[in-house]
């Protein structure tokens, strides 16, 4: 079997607060085989958006890895480089977010916020570049590219605000993307769309996706496998349906209740 | 940007509400004239600023006479007579013999128009041997409007030059001190707090004296600039590492980072540029201190020197309540400085009111 693209090991965060620290991500294993989407499973605070940052080294202030390894295509994370490290997101990991309008800034049309992604890791030329940011909008599901372009992220609609981070996110021609609740902010009908999106995205492109969600009904149309983490800790893993069907831990049977409640 | 949609940019918005304030636009309007009139001030200027004559030592404003024996003429001035009242006080008397027609575009000293074409023509004045001053004449009977206008692109200009340098150090060292924080912000800060401990025009005087001073005036130029900005920066560099020290915190720079845009390209474009609707306004309220920094220095002999003109140095003249009293036409700088300082306060002073985020919602009703 082939190694899996990304691969978490015992991988532990901290935040040394006032005194004693406290653990926020306790020991974690998880693996992301390549061409597959992997849901990380959890409740607010369980740790899984601080799981999705340390993999881009981008944890914010005051909170650290303590210990453990992170090996992305066989390339130690925590031992790159910093520059390494800036090359390889965008162009090899990429990250979607919950908040669109705030992920997006608010100074600049959407068109250029998808150029600078394609100016740093491309060498495309500045016309090329137009016809790029058409090309991704349109493989994004945007109508009127040429429009919406030259448009605020004000201006655009929640979905199409989510579609142009998606845009955003695929331009470097990443082969992972982590999304972080991508569809919390949106209502139902949307989320379905932007789901199948990232399915149709994960064709075309043949990317990996670790799903980072609370939504057990996503996790069940989309994974492929499953994590589901509380407080901390991996309580269960494995594939979607095994987990799904028959869950050994409380607390996968406590949301798979909430899912059909 | 978005004319179809006819949505207005937050710049736009905040101009029309600026439009609006006619105290602003009148500052502006005057600040043009005086740009203007040191831009063209070969053009401008009857005689060149440094064009003395001995003769017409504080010479008063010459009288401009519209009838000529009683008739209506061509507007015209008359010699003027040099003799000594029983204190050896200098008394000019109205020579009637000798009589100059005012002209437009009258032919006078060689200068490049623009500084690109070679041209005589003045715009207006007096033919040769004629001498007419429309404000008086300093000690040496140089044209004092001559010498404003010459003087204006010094002092005018340093202003903005001090500012926009000043301007760019401020952003640019509070944007890296505020965006990586830690050890290297506790320096820059702690290098600002160096600056803007010591009393400024005491630095200002201490710069200076570690400038040689066999300077050229164009070397003496760029050094005051130099110095003046030297110390602007620090006031700004600081609240701008402020704001950036929240800004970096937004999602949005998070966002940047995950997609690998480079340190200074977030700085430069996703932090900076939120910056400067407050840095825009701090700047245009920080330019009469340059004016200001520069006019003290000339007017106690640091600056540039005779007998290239700026309103400061031309002001050292009237250090002396006795040639005040006699010639009072030498503070004339001084009134131009107040205007230009004015001038500068209220514009800066509107640009605040209308780029400040709490009147958005009226703008917007403007607007």
């Amino acid at each position: 079997m082939n190694p899996p693209l990304l691969s978490l090991k015992n991988l532990t965060v901290t935040v040394s607060g006032t005194g004693r620290e406290k653990v926020l991500v306790d020991r974690i294993a998880l693996d992301v085989p390549a061409f597959s989407i992997t849901a990380l499973v959890g409740g607010s605070g369980s740790g899984k958006t601080t799981v999705g940052l340390s993999i881009l080294r981008l944890l914010p202030l005051g909170l650290r890895v303590k210990e453990g390894e992170i090996v992305f295509n066989q390339e130690q994370l925590f031992h790159v480089p910093p520059e390494r490290m800036r090359q390889l997101r965008g162009k090899e990991i990429s990250m979607v977010f919950q908040e669109p309008l705030q992920a997006l800034n608010p100074v600049f049309c959407v068109g250029y916020q998808i150029e600078e992604v394609l100016r740093c890791h491309t060498s495309l030329n500045r016309r090329q570049r137009q016809q790029r940011i058409l090309e991704l909008m349109d493989q994004v599901g945007l109508p009127d590219p040429s429009r919406i372009s030259r448009s605020y992220p004000h201006q655009l609609s929640g979905g199409m605000r989510q579609r142009v981070m998606i845009a955003q996110a695929i331009a470097g021609g990443p082969r992972l993307i982590i999304a972080d609740e991508p569809t919390s902010s949106l209502d139902v009908t949307l989320q379905a769309r932007i789901m199948e999106l990232f399915l149709k995205l994960k064709e075309e492109l043949r990317l990996s996706i670790l799903l980072i969600t609370h939504d057990l009904g996503m996790v069940a149309r989309m994974a492929d496998s499953v994590a589901v983490m509380r407080e901390g800790k991996i309580v269960e893993a494995g594939k979607t349906k095994d987990v799904l069907e028959g869950p050994q831990h409380p607390y996968t049977c406590q949301l798979r209740e909430a899912m059909e409640g | 940007m978005n004319k179809q949609s006819g949505h207005l940019s937050e710049f736009q918005i905040a101009f029309r509400h600026f439009r609006r304030n006619r105290l602003a636009w009148t500052g502006v309007m005057i600040l043009s004239l005086l740009y203007g009139g040191a831009v063209l001030a070969d053009f401008l200027s009857p005689y060149s600023f440094k064009d003395e004559n001995r003769n017409y030592s504080y010479a008063p404003p010459t009288s401009i006479h519209f009838f000529d024996n009683g008739r209506l003429a061509w507007p015209y001035v008359n010699g003027m007579k040099l003799s000594f009242d029983e204190y050896n006080k200098r008394v000019y008397q109205r020579d009637p013999a000798k009589h100059y027609p005012l002209q437009f575009l009258v032919k006078g000293e060689e200068y490049r128009f623009l500084g690109l074409f070679p041209c005589r023509r003045h715009f207006f004045g007096v033919e040769a041997p004629g001498r007419w001053y429309l404000l008086g004449a300093d000690a040496r009977g140089r044209d004092m409007f001559s010498r404003l206008l010459y003087g204006g692109r010094v002092s005018l200009t340093i202003g903005l030059m001090g500012a926009v340098i000043a301007f760019s150090l401020g952003l640019i060292i509070g944007g890296i001190s505020g965006y990586y924080g830690g050890r290297l912000d506790n320096f820059l800060m702690r290098l600002c707090e160096m600056f803007m401990m010591v009393p400024g025009f005491y630095l200002l005087l201490a710069l200076r004296a570690a400038v040689p001073d066999n300077f050229n005036s164009v070397q003496v130029y760029f050094s005051i600039v130099i110095i003046l900005s030297f110390i602007g920066w620090a006031g700004l560099a600081r609240i701008v590492r402020g704001m950036c020290l929240s800004l970096r915190e937004r999602e949005y720079v998070l966002a940047a980072k995950s997609l690998g845009l480079s340190d200074i390209r977030i700085i430069l474009r996703h932090i900076l540029p939120h910056t400067l609707s407050y840095s825009i306004f701090a700047v245009m309220l920080s330019i009469p201190g340059y004016i200001l920094g520069e006019s003290a220095l000339s007017l106690i002999g640091l600056g540039i020197q005779d007998p290239y003109a700026s309103w400061g140095n031309m002001l050292s003249d009237a250090m002396s309540i006795v040639r005040i009293k006699f010639a009072p036409w030498i503070l004339s700088p001084a009134f131009l400085i107040f205007l230009t300082v004015v001038c500068f306060n209220v514009i800066g002073d509107a640009l605040r009111d209308c780029l400040d985020p709490m009147l958005k919602a009226e703008g917007h009703r403007d607007g």
